[in-house]
């Protein structure tokens, strides 16, 4: 067992060295260098869980797959979990910024920590109201997300659960070109149909856009929406969707894709061959275009540096 | 260290040119304050405003940066300013301050059908933003009660919360990227969709930033159809328990309703709905007096009224506790029908009486009608001021009675929930009270406000959800934040390195 003010202890002793802290479960060998374990198997408990604002209060080494498990018997859900993110630790994917569930319904799992607690590089444990929205600044808790565990260690967060759906179904479409299933989709979307998850696939000859669409208030009738508005042919491929939620857990690099954008999307397609296009939203998507985390370059990671370092001197 | 006014002055001007540059004392004075209620009792307690040293008027982003540069070279401090719509006093001048007024950046630069994205100006009026959105068939689906007198840059600075949000969610919600100016007078745009490996979500650091971190000058929001069916229902629900629980049951079944809003029993008799109340009770009787002015006797009995809140709330909750819940779905017609139905059973279930279209089609009549009676009641000696919270459902009820109980004593406090999300949602209270003296007022003001936030903080719930911080809530800044203020001050410390952007806004400086 460690608790959170063992980690704020833990987080200054390091910061003092000017060694930085790197959460583990057990496992250290995926450490990158220069940096400490703590080891988290002793802080992964899921601490409540709330029915009535369907909210979990979860430790930070927990992984996605127990958080899931603990909400199983409430009827409960963190919605669709892709195979790679099961087992990574809640503190592991709010540093690196997970954003890979192709989920319109319940969007990406850090979009749903409605309150985290963290140890500051200076020992500091923070506290937060749990609220869906605020109006007090800054989004705060989103200056840890993605940061590499720099600006401070999760040690538990409070995420958004959904009743578990009762009633789902399977719908497919096939497409000439990956660019007409990908606005396919945004077109099924505009028409207001939220799949819990969905993916464009290849299929032998066709492009196959594929949802698992569940609970809508009239489901029936929003696959006929779905299919109306995505076009396409008829198509029975929608095992394919197994693979949106279990795509490699290899690094990957993000690009947005305008919707409407035929051209970038036929180029992408061709590039990336394996097509697949995640965190669909209305006004276009995250794809997963190549292999490669994308390098630190920017201005603006720069100044990302400069608060990272702001905290670790504070 | 400032240099000489005269030597800024005329470094502005160069920037701006003549004509947009001011320093006359009227429009020191109109720029001396937002719409921060306690102003205007602090005017009439014949406290001095303090005057900017100058108001700008850039009119491209290029010169709103330029000016950042003369003021962080010449070390005077910026007050942004976009409609002077906020509540809270975030947009009030500092000594010797500079307001850079946004509102000739008002381009609507791109409109990106096929992505259904627009670019916009951080000076664009909402109400006219929304009107050419309209033309084109499309709405960006925000619409504060405040629309007809507040900007783009506005919304994002203060995190503002429109009266669909439970659809198309809050401003933050729908922000691709920004173009802003930090503290190095450099014009910058964040990374679309957040971090993207930028090391943090840029765009959720600036929204809310209420000024304190750069000038936002444009953004690119998300916009959606016009939707191409509303469907309006009213509820009478039993008690406002049983309206949470249907605005819950809605929220966290997917459904994506444009409005859910619950008036507490006084506010159903405000808006007209209580039909148990409609014969001369108590509240009928200060409706009227709230309504129809505040001349002689009546005014008399206003003042008595507000100045002893205990009784007022103490009849309050001897009245019939029904609650109305105004419904509105929209969208394409099946969707919209769909989830009218499906609201419809949750509310049956929950004990409603339907009341038909009528209080949904009365909202949307009446939906910018603010009161511009206040004027009046603090000619009376009252005054009158709101504050919005948000929580999880869990403790909503009871953060309701709490802040109910806490503030009771002091003022007459009414509320309605209007914000609905999967896990929680906001009250709205407004709160009104008077005493005999404008000292007393302003204490009396400022005891209801530090007892309404106390309980909030003790509950667990936030401060805010969507007026923002300003001068009103920063004595509670801490105390939402704890040791995570840290994370406010890096961004500060680099955004910011001499601290000009406004100064003393958002939290207690340290
Ligand atoms: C009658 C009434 C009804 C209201 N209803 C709502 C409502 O329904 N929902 C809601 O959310 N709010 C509401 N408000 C509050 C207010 O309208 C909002 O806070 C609004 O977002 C303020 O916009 P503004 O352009 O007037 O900003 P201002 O009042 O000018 O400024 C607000 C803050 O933002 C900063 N700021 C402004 N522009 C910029 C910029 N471009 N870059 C950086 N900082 C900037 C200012 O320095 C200040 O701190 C209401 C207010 C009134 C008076």
């Amino acid at each position: 067992m460690i608790t959170p003010d063992a980690v704020a202890r833990t987080a200054r002793a390091l910061a003092a060295e000017g060694r930085r802290p790197w959460p583990v479960r057990g496992d250290s060998s995926k450490v990158p260098e220069g940096c400490e374990t703590i080891d988290y198997t002793g802080l992964s408990q899921i601490r409540a869980v709330d029915v009535t604002a369907g909210v979990i209060w979860a430790e930070a080494g927990a992984t996605w797959a127990e958080v899931e498990a603990a909400l199983a018997p409430r009827a409960m859900t963190l919605g669709p979990l892709p195979a790679w993110l099961r087992d990574r630790m809640v503190v592991e994917s709010l540093a690196e910024d997970d954003r890979l569930r192709p989920s319109p319904r319940y969007g990406q799992l850090t979009e749903g920590v409605l309150a985290l607690r963290a140890a500051l590089p200076g020992g500091q444990l923070t506290q937060a109201s749990v609220s869906p929205r605020r109006a007090t600044g800054p989004d705060l808790m989103r200056t840890v997300v993605g940061a590499r565990h720099r600006a401070g260690l999760v040690t538990d967060v409070h995420l958004q659960a959904w009743p578990r759906p009762a009633a789902g179904a399977f719908v497919a479409a096939a497409f000439d070109a990956f660019a007409d299933a990908f606005a396919g989709g945004v077109a099924a979307l505009r028409a207001g149909v939220r799949p819990a998850a969905w993916q464009v696939a290849r299929d032998r000859g066709d492009v196959v856009l594929a949802a698992w669409i569940v609970d809508e208030p009239g489901l029936d009738e929003a696959v006929a929406r779905f299919q109306a508005a995505a076009g396409g042919r008829p198509s029975r491929a929608t095992g394919g969707l197994a693979d949106a939620l279990a795509p490699d857990a290899e690094p990957y690099e993000l690009l947005a894709l305008r919707a409407g954008d035929r051209a970038a999307a036929a180029a992408f397609a061709e590039a990336t061959r394996g097509a697949r296009v995640l965190d669909l939203r209305p006004e276009g998507a995250t794809v997963y275009a190549r292999r490669g985390r994308p390098e630190h370059s920017s201005d603006w990671a720069a100044l990302a540096d400069a608060v990272h370092a702001a905290l670790e001197e504070a | 260290m400032s240099t000489p006014l005269d030597a800024d002055l005329a470094a502005l001007a160069a920037v701006v040119g003549p004509d947009h540059i001011s320093t006359r004392g009227a429009d020191q004075t109109a720029y001396s304050r937002d719409l921060w209620p306690r102003a205007q009792l602090e005017r009439l307690a014949g406290e001095a405003p303090t005057l900017p040293a100058a108001v700008v008027w850039p009119g491209t982003a290029e010169e709103a940066a330029a000016l950042v540069r003369v003021c962080v070279a010449a070390g005077r401090p910026i007050v942004p300013f976009g409609a002077g719509s906020g509540v809270c006093g975030g947009a009030r001048p500092m000594e010797r301050g500079v307001v850079i007024d946004l509102k000739r950046l008002k381009a609507l630069r791109r409109v990106d059908e096929a992505a259904g994205t627009i670019e916009v100006e951080a000076g664009y009026m909402g109400e006219r933003l929304e009107r050419q959105l309209e033309r084109r068939g499309l709405t960006l689906g925000h619409f504060p009660s405040s629309i007809l007198c507040s900007t783009v840059g506005g919304w994002l600075a203060g995190r503002s919360a429109g009266q669909c949000s439970s659809r198309y969610g809050k401003i933050e919600d729908m922000v691709v990227d920004l173009e802003v100016v930090a503290g190095d007078g450099v014009l910058r745009r964040t990374p679309a969709y957040g971090s993207l490996g930028q090391g943090l979500d840029w765009n959720q650091a600036f929204v809310g930033s209420e000024g304190t971190l750069g000038l936002i000058t444009a953004a690119t929001l998300r916009v959606h159809a016009q939707p191409a069916r509303r469907c309006f229902r009213g509820w009478l629900m039993p008690d406002v328990d049983a309206g949470l629980k249907v605005m819950r049951g809605a929220m966290q079944a997917g459904l994506r309703p444009a409005v859910l809003r619950l008036y507490d029993p006084v506010d159903t008799v405000m808006v007209g709905s209580n039909p148990d109340a409609k014969h001369g009770g108590p509240l009928a009787k200060l409706k009227t007096l709230l309504n129809e002015g505040t001349g002689g006797l009546k005014q008399k009995a206003l003042v008595t009224a507000l100045s002893n809140p205990r009784w007022l709330n103490a009849a309050i909750d001897l009245l019939p506790q029904k609650s109305l819940l105004v419904t509105v779905t929209e969208g394409q017609d099946a969707e919209a029908r769909a989830e009218d139905a499906a609201i419809a059973g949750l509310a049956r279930a929950a004990g409603g009486q339907d009341l038909g279209e009528g209080p949904g089609r009365a909202w949307l009549a009446h939906r910018y009608d603010v009161s511009y009676k206040q004027s009046k009641l603090y000619a009376a000696g009252a005054f009158v001021d709101t504050f919005e919270v948000a929580g999880t459902w869990t403790g909503l009820g009871a953060l309701y009675d709490a802040v109910r109980r806490a503030v009771g004593d002091k003022v007459l406090v009414m509320a309605h929930f209007s914000h609905a999300y999967p896990g929680g949602g906001s009250i709205y209270f407004t709160f009104a009270g008077a005493a005999a003296s404008r000292a007393a007022q302003l204490a009396r003001y400022d005891a209801a406000w530090r007892a309404g936030l106390d309980t909030v903080v003790e509950h667990g719930a936030t401060i805010a959800h969507h007026h923002g911080s300003g001068l009103s809530r920063r004595s509670h800044m801490d105390a939402e934040h704890g040791a995570g203020r840290a994370w406010f001050d890096a961004l500060k410390q680099v955004l910011d390195p001499t601290g000009i952007f406004n100064p003393g806004k958002l939290f207690v400086p340290r």
